[in-house]
C-alpha cells in the first residue's frame, strides 16, 4: 500500500502506533489505513510500527520513542500496559512530538 | 498534570465514581471486532483551537465509539493547567483535549480513524501526518 508518488531520496516519515495490535479490531486496521490514507494525500511515504503498551514500560527506556517523528495512542483498551501508554504520552509532550491519541 | 493525586482509569479497576475516566454516560453500539457502528455525535470545537483550525469548522460529525470518558468533576481541572477541552458533545462532555501552546498535541474521545472505512477524509490525521513530517524535516 505504498502511496504512488514518492520524492526520490526523501525519507518516509516514521509514525509509532502505541498500542496492542489486534487484526480483529476494525478501529486497529482502520488507523493502518488512515495513516496510508494521510500519505497518500499529502503525496509522502509513511511507514508506521506498532510499538506494544508492554515493551515501553518501566524499566523499559522511552528513549527508543525518538525514532519516531509523530506518535499515535491507538484505541483498545484496556491496554496491555496503562504504565506504558502513559510513558509513550509524556514521552511525546516532553519532547514535542507530535502527538494524537484516539 | 491536572494536580490530581490518583488519576485512574475505570477501566482498570478504580472506583467509577472518582476516577478520571469514567464509563460513558451515552449508549455505545457493539464493537465486536468490526461490527458496524451506528450514529455520529455533534462535538461542537473551540473557535481558535488548533482543532478547530485542523477541522476548519467549528462543528463536526464524529464517530463516538468509546466505552470511556472524562469524568465531569475533573473537567474543570483541565482550566487550570494547559490541557484544553476544545471539543464538546451536546451535553457539554469533554470530547477533545488539545494542549496550550501551539504543540501538535490533540486527543479525542471519539476514533475519526473510522472514517477512513467510508472514504472520507480525516482532517486530524492528515494533520498529525503533516505535523510529523515537518518534524521529521526539522531533524535533518
Amino acid at each position: 500500500m505504498a502511496p504512488a508518488a514518492r520524492i526520490v531520496g526523501v525519507k518516509p516519515v516514521q509514525i509509532g502506533i502505541i498500542g496492542d495490535y489486534d487484526p480483529e479490531y476494525a478501529m486497529h486496521r482502520a488507523t493502518n489505513a488512515a495513516l496510508e490514507a494521510a500519505g497518500r494525500g499529502l503525496d509522502a511515504g509513511v511507514d508506521y510500527e506498532w510499538v506494544t503498551t508492554d515493551s515501553i514500560a518501566p524499566p523499559d527506556d522511552p528513549r527508543r520513542l525518538t525514532r519516531f517523528d509523530g506518535l499515535w495512542a491507538a484505541p483498545g483498551g484496556p491496554y496491555r500496559s496503562l504504565d506504558g501508554a502513559l510513558t509513550s504520552i509524556r514521552f511525546a509532550r516532553e519532547r514535542d512530538i507530535p502527538f494524537v491519541g484516539t | 498534570m491536572l494536580g490530581l493525586p490518583d488519576a485512574a482509569h475505570a477501566e482498570y479497576g478504580a472506583d467509577p465514581e472518582t476516577a478520571l475516566i469514567t464509563p460513558a454516560a451515552c449508549v455505545i453500539p457493539d464493537d465486536a471486532a468490526g461490527a458496524r457502528l451506528t450514529g455520529k455525535q455533534r462535538v461542537r470545537l473551540t473557535p481558535g483551537s488548533l482543532s478547530a483550525r485542523v477541522y476548519e469548522s467549528t462543528e463536526i460529525a464524529a464517530e463516538f465509539h468509546c466505552r470511556n470518558e472524562l469524568n465531569r468533576r475533573y473537567q474543570v481541572l483541565f482550566e487550570r493547567s494547559d490541557l484544553r477541552v476544545v471539543g464538546v458533545g451536546d451535553e457539554g462532555e469533554a470530547r477533545i483535549v488539545e494542549l496550550a501552546g501551539g504543540r501538535f498535541f490533540i486527543a479525542t474521545l471519539f476514533l475519526p480513524q473510522m472514517a477512513v472505512l467510508e472514504d472520507e477524509p480525516i482532517p486530524l490525521i492528515d494533520a498529525f501526518v503533516g505535523a510529523a513530517l515537518n518534524a521529521s524535516r526539522a531533524k535533518t
